[in-house]
């Protein structure tokens, strides 16, 4: 699909809903208004809009612990999400699951829950494709994880299986060069993580993550070959990880140089000024844009404070068994 | 006595053993350095300065190949400490130890030593949800050649640890993630051990026994509290490692009170409380003036929400409820 000038408007304002969201959830949690896990998506907004804007509505995702772009453009309501985070009655999940990193969806928007167990989605995914090509409507899952997941047994296991099987799944590697304190120098050898799909037989790209713009397009062409049967594909998108690995890590691995890489290559100034100069949007436009978000944002936040009710405990025993 | 933390007991023990047996050696993820302090929790602080990266391994994001790893290294003669940072994550692991490990002396006749460590950070109430939260220890404590220890207190946590490396069989050391920095206790400053296999009494009492693991110990002794103000006499058994288990320390406990409340965190179903019922049915049938109770966690994941969380673990007020029901019902008699 040519992007049009509202795709690319419209995929801005997914962005910086994603930065002004995370910025403010750290706000949050820092004032304890906020419980629970946080890992900020900070600096990794292209990556995941850029992945997650062509999917269709009969197209399904699986999640990861950073960053909730993929799951809003799947539909999931933004103040649900919120109310998630607030462990609220109305929120996502009820105040079951920690909304701030996983283990939280909605099978009627397609959106499969990430496990908490990190890797552990990549097979889960190739079950997910299993269903849509027998299903045979052409639509698509797309596994989002980080470099650090693809080190675990499943990648192995999941994208070796998915591709024998020639089954409909994109994996989307959000490579941030981190796992935790673990820098994806020390735990693996090789340059480009694309590289392993190779060794599964299916098409690997690396692609610069800052740019919202390329990843949609390698996105876009790994899923023309998906519904055309041609199977599963690896792409890795380079992106920064802005801030430490959660709320709780002090991030004293990295050196301020490295810290700040990100803020370096910011993939939504460098979209901005791209549609700026190409005339897609005004300067003014993009103040719009960051009103719009900042009166959502605040929006969701009243409507959890003020609306939104404690859930009871005891709901906790329903739902553990289809008799219940 | 000093008092220090349950994790500084931990650090504490993992810095004199690796000192004095240089066969040992650790490995996991986010152990050198984490999140500052020496892994998430700060369990390995100080280590990597120690030992060097050749003892101090921080690994791949790879479960599997920790345990795999720390299985093949004990084979030649190393004593690895494998660290599942949390206990979620076991089930991962749960192939080596289940099925290689725990079964290698076995299978070449006894001629084999296999000293591990898993040491892992389990349990919940910090509001860390479904996968970061579980007590898996009676699915290990059904692996012949395992031991499971439980620590409750960090002089427990301290002198264990130190055992458990010192074992030549493999240890699963279950370490609470709610008490590594809630909890201070006394530790002596000079050298000791704590023997595996051996419970301890953390409250004498004459009127009912409840024998409570990891940190329902810490309600349990909050429990004997309630009770006694209503003029009951609780006695607090800590079987401190459950595989094996010390029973006769538990059934002398329940031949002087006549009653047992058993409590986990785990959920009472399939729980390993329920062996230690089957004990007192099996060899303490005479002692008992009443019903034993189970106290465990609800049977469903676990919630997230500190409020849903509370509801779902066991406390010390439905310790003493039990209690007063066992003393209703041997009153009544
Ligand atoms: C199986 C498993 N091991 C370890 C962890 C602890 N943990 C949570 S996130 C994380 C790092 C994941 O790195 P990566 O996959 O690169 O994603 P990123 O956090 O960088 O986005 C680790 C080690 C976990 N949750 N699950
Ligand atoms: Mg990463």
């Amino acid at each position: 699909m040519e992007l049009s000038n509202n795709d690319l408007q419209k995929m801005l304002y997914w962005m910086v809903l994603g930065r002004r969201l995370e910025e403010k959830i750290t706000v949050l949690f820092r004032e304890s208004r906020l419980r629970g896990h946080h890992h900020p998506g900070i600096g990794q907004e292209a990556a995941n809009v850029g992945a997650a804007y062509g999917l269709q509505e009969k197209d399904c995702i699986t999640l990861i612990h950073r960053g909730k772009l993929p799951e809003l453009i799947k539909g999931m309501g933004l103040k649900d999400l919120m109310a998630g985070y607030y462990a609220k009655k109305e929120g996502i999940e009820g105040g079951r699951a920690p909304t701030g990193s996983h283990m939280y969806g909605d099978l009627s928007k397609g959106i499969i829950p990430g496990p908490g167990i990190i890797g552990s989605a990549i097979p889960l995914a190739a079950g997910v494709g299993l269903a849509l090509d027998r299903d045979g409507n052409g639509a698509v899952v797309e596994c989002f994880f980080g470099d650090g997941a693809s080190n675990r047994g499943d990648f192995h296991e999941g994208l070796n299986m998915a591709a024998v099987m020639n089954l409909p799944v994109i994996f989307q590697l959000v490579n941030n060069g981190y796992a935790m304190s673990v820098s994806a120098k020390k735990s693996t050898r090789i340059q480009s993580l694309s590289d392993r799909a190779q060794a599964y037989g299916i098409p690997g790209v690396t692609v610069d993550g800052n740019d919202v713009r390329a990843v949609y397009e390698v996105t876009e062409k790994a899923i023309e070959r998906t519904r055309n049967g041609e199977g599963p594909s690896l792409i890795e998108c380079m992106v920064h990880r802005w801030t430490g690995h959660s709320i709780s890590d002090a991030d004293i691995y990295r050196t301020d140089g490295e810290r700040l890489e990100g803020e370096k290559s910011d993939p939504i100034v460098r979209f901005k000024n791209e549609l700026i100069d190409e005339g897609i949007l005004t300067e003014h436009g993009c103040l719009d844009v960051e009103k719009q978000v900042a009166d959502e944002i605040e929006e969701s936040i009243r409507y959890c404070e003020n609306e939104c009710h404690d859930p009871d405990p005891s709901d906790i025993m329903r739902g553990v068994y289809a008799s219940n | 006595m000093r008092e220090i933390t349950y994790i500084e007991a931990i650090n504490e023990a993992l810095i004199e053993e690796m000192e004095r047996d240089e066969k040992v050696f650790i490995m996991g993820e986010d152990i050198a350095i984490g999140y500052g302090g020496g892994g998430v929790f700060g369990a390995t602080r100080g280590l990597l300065e120690k030992f060097g990266e050749k003892r101090v391994i921080d690994t791949p994001l790879s479960e599997s190949a920790i345990a795999g790893c720390a299985g093949g290294a004990a084979l030649m003669g190393y004593r690895p400490i494998a660290e599942i940072m949390f206990g979620d994550f076991l089930p991962l692991t749960a192939d080596h130890m289940v099925n290689i490990t725990s079964k290698m002396r076995w299978v070449l006749g006894g001629h084999a030593d296999v000293p591990i460590v898993y040491r892992t950070a389990y349990g919940a109430g910090v509001g860390a949800g479904l996968h970061h939260s579980q007590s898996l220890e009676a699915w290990f404590a059904h692996i012949p050649g395992m031991k499971v220890v439980m620590p409750s207190t960090p002089a427990d946590a301290k002198g264990l640890l130190k055992s458990a490396i010192r074992d030549n069989d493999p240890v699963l050391f279950m370490e609470h993630k709610f008490l590594y920095k809630r909890l201070k206790g006394p530790v002596p400053e000079e050298e000791y051990l704590t023997p595996i296999g051996r419970g301890d009494v953390k409250r004498e009492g004459e009127d009912i026994s409840i024998i409570a693991t990891g940190a329902m110990v810490q309600q349990a002794l909050e429990a004997a509290k309630i009770l006694e103000k209503e003029g009951i006499s609780a006695e607090v058994v800590d079987p401190r490692t459950i595989l094996p288990l010390d029973e006769e320390i538990i059934l002398n406990s329940v031949e002087k009170t006549g009653g047992a409340v058993i409590v986990h965190e785990a959920p009472t179903t399939g729980g390993f409380g329920g062996e230690i019922a089957a004990l007192l049915a099996d060899k303490g049938i005479d002692f008992l003036d009443g019903p034993v109770k189970r106290v465990g966690a609800l049977f469903c994941p676990i919630p997230s929400s500190p409020e849903m969380e509370q509801f779902y673990l066991p406390n010390a007020d439905k310790i003493v409820k039990a209690a007063r029901e066992i003393l209703t019902f041997s009153a009544g008699e």
